[in-house]
């Protein structure tokens, strides 16, 4: 037990949840933004795996790392618009959309990498680069602190900056004030001349962007190459986090630490005595957890809304 | 002609018409990426019925993701999206195989067992979520889907812990006792007695969905709940029920797969048939009738794929992406929304003139 609490409180596995963090907050804020505007993105699982592979394979032929970013992008800004075109312009069903177009990136992933590499399992053939660890000037002279937060990916720097990204465009601008009213009301939206479809499109294409930096986390960041089904849930872990953080940017954000955490928990126990089939679980079990906790406390405060408000209307008569 | 056989018309042309466009795409694909064209797109398209052996294999994928489609016709006929039929079908697997290592024999007795064991099992997990959502309103999608890597980890613990043979050099368990494996019925291939438990299985949710009240209550609050619960429709009793048959029906599948196919228990990843049910279900428009048809066509053409896979430079997984162009196109409203329309119009019409 000592041994473990000693490994715990070290520097480098603090350092560690912030890198297993990442890409589960690029995950929350693309379900975030997209649920924001009334639609339920569960392709984020997908979108990462297509980011990934489409950046290792662009930087590796280019040679140039931004290129190989761009390119990234590109791609998950082009599957949330996918989604888009066939959830709201072909009016299909949100979830079988969802379903087919993870299956869809599955396929498509493996199918490309076969093609440029001949194998089915990674790219390790293919000379990709990776996006630097950023070492920050003054933080990184901070003792303790400077090693936890300073030399992380320059991917987790973004992922903070993104943060306070989605909560300015969400709450101070007047894109976010349009995606909030088509997401919590469409008809009256579009009674004012907005057009609920491109203001959905819009925000579809912003959660294509936040979940293809996780996507290419994974394979540029964290790993350097790709791997098939190297996403391994992390965009769905994302998908609950949001649903913990009850639609705010740094309470999903807040959720997506504590994922970071029980998933790195579930690494470092691994080497002790504990099964660590059962550590694995953890996550998972904690999302069903976590979830349940928060619908049940937001279904007390509507209940008692309710009920404040009955109580009112009786004593005004 | 009534409207309602003129929707079903509609339906069957426009799914043959989806499967048409995605068989065209991947033609092209294959053009665009093969060598051999010819001889990839002969594999793809006649290799299942090449010999006896790979007509075998289209029927034994067909046997699992025929009870998980089954099970998602059920699941989703009350309008919401549990995904858990993938991780029911994996436990089902687990479950029946340490039933069957536990007894330490064959027999009919065993084989009974083991499904039931499976069934209820995975029926009782199939219900957690569910009432998570109806109690406290969690995320149906979320928690079933949750559920599913909760259930891989658990069953590997209890595959490692409990039935792990020690002695072979892989992550399997013990052998499953000799008989307890279901009777092959077409020698030369592993197609078993689980086939006609899947096509009594289609009969009978058929029945449920059509011909019983249950089935009738479930498919009133899929297409209006509201209307459902001013009825008097007890909803929450009739989700519960709807969540357990799913997780029954995918649970059976599990279980068929491995007492049919399997020496050992010896899946460390999820199988993927929940998966391949709810898209079967999708192309089945989630009536259980259409299942049988609408399985053994995913059943041909993943059979192909692999044929394919084998005998030609073009990888598989063409078929995975050309599939799930299928299911967008069948379950988009708007895809030949316009015909639709005409159609509609044209037959009010001609109803009216008649008058």
């Amino acid at each position: 037990m000592y041994e473990i609490v000693r490994v715990i409180f070290t520097t480098r596995f603090l350092a560690g949840v912030f890198r297993l963090t990442t890409p589960i907050v690029f995950a929350s804020m693309s379900c975030l933004i997209a649920k924001k505007a009334g639609v339920r993105n569960i392709t984020i699982e997908g979108t990462m795996l297509c980011s990934a592979l489409t950046g290792v394979i662009v930087s590796a032929f280019t040679q140039n790392v931004w290129l190989g970013l761009a390119a990234g992008t590109i791609a998950g800004v082009g599957i949330g618009l996918f989604l888009g075109y066939f959830h709201i312009l072909m009016d299909t069903d949100i979830w079988l959309t969802g379903i087919a177009i993870n299956q869809f990136a599955n396929g498509f992933t493996v199918f490309v990498m076969f093609l440029v590499t001949g194998d089915k399992g990674s790219t390790s053939v293919l000379p990709s680069l990776t996006v630097p660890n950023i070492e920050i000037p003054l933080l990184k002279d901070i003792p303790l602190v400077g090693s936890v937060v300073s030399g992380q990916s320059l991917f987790t720097y973004l992922a903070v900056i993104l943060i306070v990204f989605i909560y300015i465009l969400l709450y101070k601008t007047p894109l976010g004030l349009r995606i909030r009213a088509v997401g919590e009301y469409s008809l009256a939206a579009e009674s004012v001349g907005e057009s609920p479809h491109r203001i959905k499109l819009i925000a579809l294409s912003l959660s294509g962007l936040c979940a293809s930096f996780g996507g290419m986390f994974m394979s540029m960041s964290y790993s350097s190459r790709f791997v098939r089904d190297m996403v391994a849930g992390r965009g769905f872990i994302g998908i609950a986090a949001e649903s913990m953080g009850g639609g705010r940017p740094v309470a999903a954000a807040a959720a997506s630490l504590f994922f970071g955490l029980a998933d790195s928990l579930a690494n470092v126990l691994q080497s002790f005595s504990v099964p660590s089939e059962l550590l694995l679980a953890i996550p998972y079990l904690a999302t069903i957890v976590g979830l349940v906790v928060y619908s049940a406390r937001k279904q007390n405060e509507e209940k008692r809304r309710i009920e404040k408000n009955l109580r009112r209307n009786e004593n005004g008569h | 002609m009534n409207s309602r056989q003129v929707n079903e018309v509609f339906q069957v042309i426009k799914t043959s018409l989806a499967i048409l466009v995605a068989m065209v795409c991947a033609f092209v694909f294959i053009f665009l990426i093969s060598d051999e064209p010819l001889t990839a797109i002969r594999a793809f398209l006649w290799g299942p019925f090449s010999s006896i052996r790979r007509f075998g294999n289209m029927i034994e994928f067909f046997i699992p993701v025929c009870f998980t489609a089954l099970g998602a016709c059920v699941i989703f006929s009350i309008g919401q999206c549990s995904v858990i039929g993938e991780g029911t079908a994996f436990f089902g697997g687990l479950v029946a195989a340490w039933v069957a290592i536990q007894a330490g024999r064959g027999g009919i007795g065993t084989q009974i067992l083991a499904f039931l064991a499976a069934a209820l099992i995975c029926g009782a997990i199939a219900m957690i979520p569910m009432y998570l959502k109806l109690r406290f309103g969690a995320d149906l999608f979320v928690d079933s889907l949750m559920m599913n890597y909760v259930l891989l980890y658990v069953g590997i613990f209890i595959l490692n812990y409990s039935i792990r043979d020690p002695e072979i050099g892989m992550t399997a368990s013990y052998s499953i006792p000799e008989g307890a494996g279901l009777p092959v019925l077409i020698p030369k291939t592993q197609v078993n007695f689980a086939l006609i438990l899947a096509l009594l299985a289609i009969v009978a949710t058929v029945l449920l969905m059509d011909k019983t009240r249950l089935g009738y209550q479930m498919r009133l609050i899929g297409s209006n709940g509201q209307f459902a619960k001013y009825c008097g429709i007890p909803i929450g009793k009739v989700c519960m029920l709807s969540a357990l048959i799913g997780g029954v029906l995918s649970g059976i599948g599990g279980a068929a797969e491995m007492l049919g196919r399997y020496e050992r228990f010896q899946w460390l990843g999820l199988p993927g048939f929940g998966w391949d049910g709810i898209l079967i279900a999708t192309i089945a428009g989630f009536k259980a009738r259409n299942v049988l048809i609408a399985a053994m066509f995913i059943a041909y053409i993943r059979t192909g794929a692999d044929i394919m896979n084998r005998t030609s430079d073009v990888p598989s997984e063409l078929i995975i992406i050309i599939q799930s162009l299928l299911i967008l196109m069948i379950a988009s409203r708007g895809f030949m929304s316009k015909i639709h329309q005409k159609l509609i119009v044209r037959h009010v019409k001609s109803n009216t003139s008649e008058v």
